[in-house]
């Protein structure tokens, strides 16, 4: 038999079983579809921000960077006057809130001189007034204070053009300042990077961010070690030289746990996808079983069988692939919006400007599709090259085949679920490694699942035939007889479902958790603080604020907190530490701890002489222990050590915090600023009134002032936004075991046909054939929703208890409501009855005569 | 009786169907009672029916009719493919015909909706397939009493009678086997009795020794045969055995779509 042969073969079964092939290539898009959406957008978001590191980076080396302070101006000037340094620039940076819409901007703040030797995409642009007067553009920024630049693209969003007047507001102020150019990028990288930039000379951006003589930090240009070694040695204490590339893939890998665990969750859609091309090639080899034992007995042999059936399966996973990287870029354009949002809350703000689809994302698309194509075939192929010629072996035969491999499915799942469990305890940090051990429980459990529906039917039949009568024994047996499609169709939507339970309960714990931790951490009233822009960005206020909202009527006390990053030298590998300075503990009684080297009651006090306490997080990214605790911090003075006398848990960020005395802190950083306050009412005073006055009076600084409800909705708002796209993939995977289901009925259906046809023949009307149908329907979607409770529940603990605290570093507490467990078998039973209801109408409307003549 | 519409092919047919000389005794057949309407159970009148086949349409059965009398024994002779099945599914209510009538015991076939025919079906009609066509997950009891299940109309008599005809086949012991665990001909013989136990009006058997070696076809023929016989039901049965055709009252000759008549004598 030549390949010829082999192929039109193939191309004759495909013909024949259109339906099945379109649930094959279906299964597959889907699967691969999700990977390259979530990996698109991912990507995309991850890209920008690179791109926006980049753009502020330049072509720099090495940057000069202080504390929460900054770096002196003088250090510049002293740099080019002493060491002859002509490759650096100084930088100001922060955020501005622009025009009326307070879009978010990052201000840049540059000298226009020095820019050159660093970010060639302002010297390479052309920057003009009006289009072709270059260079006077470059000439008004330097010349004239209060002028900026934008790009094009800003321009747009902005509706603005030069000489028009742009309101700027910083959390010091509002300031207006004069467009007096579009940069028009040289490329398209360049107009990525200038895409979220206001550009102003270096006098113009310290005035507007209130911080006159002071620089963000020092960009360099450095091949020589001498060059460096000297600039090293003329550093202040306090100001460190260090390289940017470091740096920036420390603040790259802020999201990897997030974006991490959406790949993860993407990866399950395809699991679930296997699974149905694995039911569908079995079947179609059922089906089959005749036609392959007459090519075996004129001369195929078995490889040419097997080369057959797996050709077969590639023909239809190149289509599905092809199709799913398509769907997947559209359905990343959908996901982006999302993924963007939630790093944004959490980590850092972004802008994607345009879709990534990269070649590596390309090639996880093509990867997982073939592979998962070709790995679900594999065992109907092999199952298929064991037909001999002389078989004679009907579908009940088969049948009863499937019914032996379920008990070894059986031991092998709980082998499987067993080795899962184990690799639980090995490299305990390790995340790629949790959720190796996360499928591991979870194929096991549902390698399970084939033998559990046996003895569930077995266990239903009699009380369902004394209840319902023929159709009642009918229905569970027929599950039973057709275990190889059933069986993994089940297996599908438990998992599936699991999925849901799982995810749910884990939302659902880690809900209830943050609840009980902000009702021990709200202590105070009222919180003023600037709006929400990422972990790297610092919010400056002036402390004199507090006095006036001390003065305020019904405030009894002002508490302030000072939130910046600074360096710890003994993790060069992580991002900068978040420092956050207390002027008293709020909640020093109600805050739960992991462990303290000191009583409660005396935190405070040992805080105050010198001692720092960090959340859990924290304490986890950097193995920090009743064994292990000091943390060495570069301060203004040089890099100071802290004993840490506790490690308390925290969910506002999964980077984790340092907490330190206001005093301690103002004693080791020259830093005068604040970022928020915390307000004490009197007991007869009403948080709305305060709330109304503070208003008033941070008007001009765009501060939030929240009342303790206001800001519990907001921190409820952020989670949910962060978990909804958790929620968007998990309703797409019950879409994918839906089609399973949908796909196992029709080929349980097309298997029935004679049966079916002829109990037609004998008297079952239609109504009571599409009741049949229903009733086995449920009865897979009902078993499948009871197997996904501790499939789920064990999903759910092992994301608590391995991936969430290898990802985040939190562990909180193990929630379970009744209500969800009911609400996931619903989700099962009504997939199941939804995916029946097109079989049921086909076989209801069946002629019984066509059926049993077909056979 | 029927009246053909002129020049088409099978003029008369039932008329001209032709008594076989009796070889089992029950089955003597008088042609001048096929006139008694009491008498005809089976009217079929100029039916036709076509199937579309790889985009064509074939015509299996053409302006065919047919009447047969109550306890009457009729073989419906043809080759593979002649539209023996077909006659049948059209006489039992599985099939609809593309034009023509059926009354079965006055009751019109082709005017009842599918429901009504599903319902007349499992009260009157009785029937036995090549392939034995048994209810893989039921066991024997269950198989056999499915008719009357799905009528609702099991009681005690049912029952009784269900019993006694499996003893009679021989399969007293395997009430509760299911039919995988058969073999051919004892799944043909449950088939009988399920034909039989609701006590129709009619049974049809589409070639009912067709998947058995000679000696179960022997054995299963003789049940079929008596059993029907002793309760006294009108057996159509389709074969291309002529052997078997020549045990019944008359025999129809099933060629190209027509129905025709043919001597017993030439049935050889």
């Amino acid at each position: 038999m030549t390949g010829a042969v082999v192929s039109r073969l193939v191309y004759r079964a495909l013909q024949r079983r259109v339906l099945q092939s379109v649930l094959f290539v279906i299964s597959i898009l889907a699967g691969v579809a999700l990977i390259v959406g979530v990996d698109v957008a991912a990507e995309s978001a991850r890209r920008a921000f690179s791109l926006s590191l980049a753009s502020l980076q330049g072509d720099a080396t090495h940057e000069i960077v202080g504390g929460p302070s900054g770096v002196p101006s003088s250090l510049y000037r002293s740099l080019r006057a002493d060491l002859g340094i002509r490759t650096g620039a100084p930088v100001i940076q922060d955020t501005v809130r622009v025009g009326a819409a307070e879009i978010p901007l990052t201000l840049l703040g540059i000298d226009p001189f020095a820019e050159a030797q660093v970010r060639q995409y302002l010297a390479g642009a052309s920057t003009a007034t009006v289009p072709g007067v270059e260079g006077q553009a470059l000439l008004r920024l330097m010349a004239e204070p209060d002028t900026v630049l934008v790009a094009q693209s800003v321009a747009a969003r902005l509706g603005v053009e030069p000489g028009d007047q742009l309101a700027l507001r910083t959390a010091r102020g509002r300031r207006n300042v004069t467009l007096v150019g579009i940069i028009h990028p040289a490329n398209e990288l360049s107009a990525q990077a200038l895409a979220s930039l206001v550009v102003a000379d270096i006098s113009t951006a310290q005035e507007i961010v209130g911080s006159p003589g002071v620089l963000t930090r020092i960009d360099l240009v450095l091949t020589d070690a001498q060059v460096l070694a000297d600039i090293q040695g003329s550093l202040p204490p306090g100001v460190v030289v260090r390289p940017v590339e470091s740096n920036r893939s420390s603040l790259e890998q802020l999201s990897d746990s997030f974006t991490l665990n959406l790949q993860a969750l993407s990866l399950l859609a395809l699991i679930v996808g296997l699974f149905l091309v694995y039911n569908i090639m079995s079947f179609s080899v059922v089906q089959r079983r005749t036609q392959i034992g007459m090519l075996r007995a004129i001369g195929a042999t078995r490889r040419q069988v097997f080369a057959g059936i797996l050709l077969e399966a590639l023909v239809l996973g190149v289509a599905g692939t092809l199709l799913g990287l398509a769907v997947g870029y559209v359905l990343g354009g959908f996901l982006v919006g999302a993924v963007t949002r939630t790093i944004s809350d959490l980590y850092y703000r972004v802008e994607v400007q345009a879709l990534t689809l990269t070649s590596l994302t390309i090639a996880k698309g093509v990867f997982t599709g073939l592979g998962a194509s070709l790995a679900a075939a594999l065992i109907p192929a092999l199952n298929a090259t064991r037909i001999t010629p002389a078989s004679t072996l009907r579908s009940a035969d088969a049948e009863q085949a499937s019914r032996s491999r379920a008990d070894v499915a059986a031991v092998t799942g709980i082998v499987v679920l067993g080795a899962g469990l184990v690799l639980t305890q090995f490299q305990a940090q390790s995340l790629l490694l949790g959720f190796g051990a996360l499928f591991l429980v979870l194929m096991g459990s549902v390698l399970m699942t084939p033998l559990a529906l046996l003895l569930v039917m077995h266990l239903v039949q009699p009380f369902l035939g004394r209840a319902i009568g023929t159709l009642g024994r009918i229905a569970p047996r027929a599950i039973a007889r057709s275990l190889s499609r059933t069986g993994v169709a089940v297996a599908a939507l438990s998992l599936s479902v699991s999925v849901i339970v799982g995810v749910s309960v884990m939302i659902a714990s880690f809900r209830g958790t943050v609840t009980t931790w902000l009702d021990g951490a709200l202590t105070a009233d009222v919180f003023i603080s600037a709006p929400a822009s990422g972990l790297l960005e610092t919010v400056n206020l002036d402390p004199e604020l507090a006095v006036q909202l001390q003065n305020l009527p019904g405030v009894s006390q002002v508490l302030t907190a000072r939130d910046v990053p600074v360096l710890a030298p003994d993790y060069p590998g992580l991002p900068p530490v978040n420092l956050v300075a207390v002027s008293d503990d709020l909640a020093e009684r109600s805050r739960r701890y992991l462990w303290l080297a000191v009583p409660q009651e005396e935190v405070w006090e040992a805080m105050q002489a010198g001692a720092i306490i960090v959340t859990e997080s924290f304490a986890y990214r950097r193995g920090i222990s009743p064994e292990v605790n000091t943390l060495n911090v570069l301060t203004d003075n040089g890099v100071r050590s802290f004993p840490i006398v506790g490690v308390y848990y925290h969910y506002g960020t999964d980077q984790g915090i340092v907490l330190m005395a206001d005093p301690v802190y103002r004693e080791h950083f020259a830093d005068p600023w604040v970022s928020s306050f915390a307000l004490f009412l009197t007991p007869e005073t009403q948080s709305a009134h305060v709330v109304e006055s503070a208003r008033r009076l941070v008007a001009d600084q765009g501060l939030n002032v929240q009342s303790t409800g206001e800001l519990r909705t907001q921190v409820f708002t952020i989670f949910d936004r962060a978990f909804n796209i958790t929620a968007a993939l998990r309703s797409l995977a019950a879409v994918v075991a839906f089609i399973g289901v949908l796909s196992a009925l029709m080929a349980l259906q097309l298997d029935q046909k004679r049966t079916l046809g002829t109990m037609r023949a004998l008297g079952l009307t239609s109504g009571q054939l599409w009741r049949l149908t229903l009733l086995e329907t449920g009865l897979m979607g009902l078993a499948a929703g009871l197997f996904a409770l501790p499939i789920g529940l064990l999903l759910a603990k092992m994301l608590i208890d391995v991936i969430n605290v290898r990802a985040f570093g939190w562990t909180f507490s193990f929630l379970v409501s009744p209500g969800s467990l009911l609400q996931a078998v619903l989700i099962a039973l009504t997939a199941a009855l939804l995916a029946g209801a097109y079989p049921a109408w086909r076989v209801a409307h069946l002629t019984p005569a066509e059926a049993i003549r077909n056979e | 009786m029927a009246r053909q519409p002129a020049g088409r092919r099978n003029e008369s047919l039932a008329a001209e169907c032709f008594v076989v000389e009796p070889r089992i005794p029950f089955l003597t057949f008088h042609p001048q009672e096929m006139n008694n309407k009491h008498n005809t159970i089976v009217s079929i009148s100029g039916i036709s029916k076509s199937f579309r086949d790889l985009g064509e349409q074939r015509e299996v059965l053409t302006d065919a009719s047919l009447e047969v009398g109550r306890g009457e024994f009729v073989a419906i002779l043809g080759s593979s493919g002649s539209g023996k099945t077909t006659l049948l599914h059209l006489i039992g209510g599985i099939d609809t015909p593309d034009s023509g009538s059926i009354v079965i015991d006055g009751t019109t076939l082709t005017s009842l909706s599918d429901t009504a025919r599903t319902h007349f079906r499992r009260r009157h009609v009785g029937m036995v397939f090549q392939l034995f066509n048994l209810i893989p997950t039921l066991t024997v009891w269950e198989n056999i009493l499915l008719p009357a299940e799905l009528e609702g109309s099991v009681d005690a008599n049912r029952r009784d009678y269900a019993a006694s005809l499996l003893e009679r086949v021989g399969l007293g012991d395997r009430t509760n086997t299911f039919p995988e665990k058969l073999s051919g001909g004892e799944q043909q013989r449950v088939a009988i009795v399920r034909a039989l136990a609701h006590e129709p009006l009619i049974v049809l058997a589409d070639e009912p020794t067709g998947n058995l070696d000679a000696q179960n076809s022997a054995r299963v023929l003789s049940i079929l045969l008596q059993l029907t016989r002793e309760a006294g039901r009108t057996l159509l049965m389709a074969t291309h055995d002529h052997e078997i055709a020549r045990q019944a009252s008359r025999v129809c000759r099933l060629h190209d779509g027509a129905l025709s008549m043919q001597p017993a004598a030439a049935v050889v």
